[in-house]
């Protein structure tokens, strides 16, 4: 027996704050996060357009002493969990055994500054050993058990890897697990810190990157003048809970999961293709049993690179056949940049919030739209205040593995 | 060589990074596990005090578990003289 999946806590931690409703709020008007930042250590910085958590004070939340075994990304991660579970309510009073709880995070990067610090200790300075501290806190795992730790989860606690796609992974690996009833509730996101210099410029070696010069609108997803993406840091985190135990405890629910595929493309390592796209949408419809004139919102992966954003209009456009014109599509990665191995997460946390705000955000920054991502209603300006039962949110990434997580308005 | 007592400040500087406990009443006789430090942040911490100190702790058949301990193991590896 199927159970429903309920999203009963959002929490955030992103370049324009904390607070879900209150962030989404600025998506929905358009502002951006995004700027031109300094980044790197010491002798080694560049300057890139980046979506900073400037205001992030980890030592105020988690206090000095659990910095010591935090690194940034796990900082951010153990954060934004926390601030869910708390928001979920089961802060206070967990009606469920804790040991059943589950943690599955995504993240691509996870601890790499860490090892840059280490590898700069060992071939810059010439020291013979590097901070004893190092594997456990650059380990891919380390953010997972640092929110097990805090919340005191003894469920299955598990990492997903999967470049882009790492946190919508995340994600729907714990929508399978409430749905069968394997798990009364999991916490599901992911935390990408901000890069090292090392991975900076191997990002910036790709030559996908929109030039620092054009600061918070760098990001042009669909736009004719795209120039790239942006990068960014920060972590999302969802509650998932049995919907009848949700309902039961009187808990607020966002939004309800309803879908879950993932495909690979298998074709390029950078490179997307639609069929492997197309065949995700189409594996989400049917699990959800949905018919494309019932999809209301697609939050798009939309990174703002030449190949990217038209294959995605091209997958949705043969899905959606006749009824793409009216289906209404935004990529807030223009605002709040790509988080990487915490996008998805981020991403599904927006459709949630348009679900229940009933209230789509715009593509920031879209000025003419590039005529090979024409055929779907782009929001742009302001956001589209209107009627929506479901909406998609797709995490497509490099090494071609495709996420499509699809959600109901909670009712 | 220094006198253990002389790097107080130094040590007091270092542990600051890793605890919210108060320093102020700290003495040799103070137990780490008593001021928040467990064994994962006292290796952090002596790695740190190596790089102040620019010498090498070799390593240790004991984790020092008091400021004292630590305090005699910086002054007997410590290259600098006290002024």
């Amino acid at each position: 027996m199927n159970h429903r999946v309920a999203i009963t806590g959002l929490g955030l931690v992103c370049s324009q704050g904390q607070d879900p409703q209150a962030v989404f709020e600025q998506w929905c008007a358009g502002q951006s996060g995004i700027d031109a930042h300094t980044l790197g250590s010491d002798a080694h910085q560049l300057t890139a357009a980046y979506s900073l958590c400037s205001d992030f004070d980890a030592a105020a939340t988690l206090g000095k002493t659990a910095l010591t075994t935090l690194d940034r990304t796990s900082q951010l991660s153990v954060c934004a969990a926390a601030d869910a579970w708390s928001a979920a309510g089961l802060a206070q009073h967990c009606p469920y055994d804790k040991d059943e709880a589950a943690v599955l995070w995504g993240t691509g990067a996870a601890g790499g500054a860490t090892l840059d610090k280490g590898y700069r200790e060992l071939f810059l300075k010439n020291r013979a050993r590097i901070s004893p501290l190092s594997v456990v806190l650059g380990m891919h795992n380390a953010a997972a058990a640092q929110i097990a730790m805090r919340l005191g989860l003894g469920g299955a606690c598990l990492t997903y890897s999967v470049a882009c796609a790492s946190s919508a992974v995340a994600i729907g690996e714990a929508f399978w697990r409430v749905r069968s009833g394997q798990t009364p509730v999991a916490i599901a996101g992911g935390g990408e810190g901000q890069l090292p210099y090392g991975l900076l410029k191997a990002w910036e070696s790709m030559h996908i990157m929109a030039p620092a010069a054009l600061g918070a609108q760098a990001c042009q997803p669909f736009a004719a003048e795209r120039k790239g993406l942006v990068l960014g840091e920060g972590a999302a985190a969802l509650v998932l809970e049995d919907w009848e135990s949700a309902r039961a405890r009187g808990a607020t629910i966002h939004a309800e999961l309803i879908g879950y595929a993932s495909t690979c493309d298998h074709h390029h390592l950078t490179q997307p293709q639609a069929q492997g796209q197309i065949r995700a949408l189409h594996q989400v419809l049917r699990q959800a049993q949905l018919q494309p004139q019932d999809i209301d919102y697609i939050n798009a992966h939309g990174t703002a690179t030449p190949e990217g954003d038209p294959t995605e209009i091209a997958s949705l456009r043969a899905v959606l056949g006749e009824h793409a014109p009216r289906t209404l599509i935004s990529s807030t990665k223009s605002m709040h940049g790509h988080l990487l191995g915490a996008a998805g997460a981020l991403e599904v946390l927006v459709c949630a919030l348009a679900l229940q705000n009933q209230c789509a955000p715009p593509t920031a920054h879209l000025g003419t739209i590039a005529p090979d991502c024409e055929g779907l209603d782009h929001v742009r300006g302001q956001a589209r205040q209107q009627a929506m039962e479901v909406a998609l949110c797709n995490s497509f990434a490099f090494g071609g593995s495709n996420a499509v997580l699809a959600l109901r308005r909670a009712a | 060589m220094p006198e253990a007592q002389d790097l107080m400040p130094l040590l007091k500087e270092a542990l600051a990074k890793y605890t919210d406990a108060p320093l102020d009443q700290l003495g040799p006789e103070t137990r780490f596990a008593d001021i928040n430090i467990d064994s994962l942040t006292m290796a952090e911490l002596l790695f740190e005090l190596e790089d102040r100190l620019g010498t090498t702790l070799d390593n240790t058949e004991e984790i020092p578990s008091t400021v004292g301990e630590v305090l005699a193991l910086i002054a007997q590896h410590s290259p600098k003289s006290a002024s």
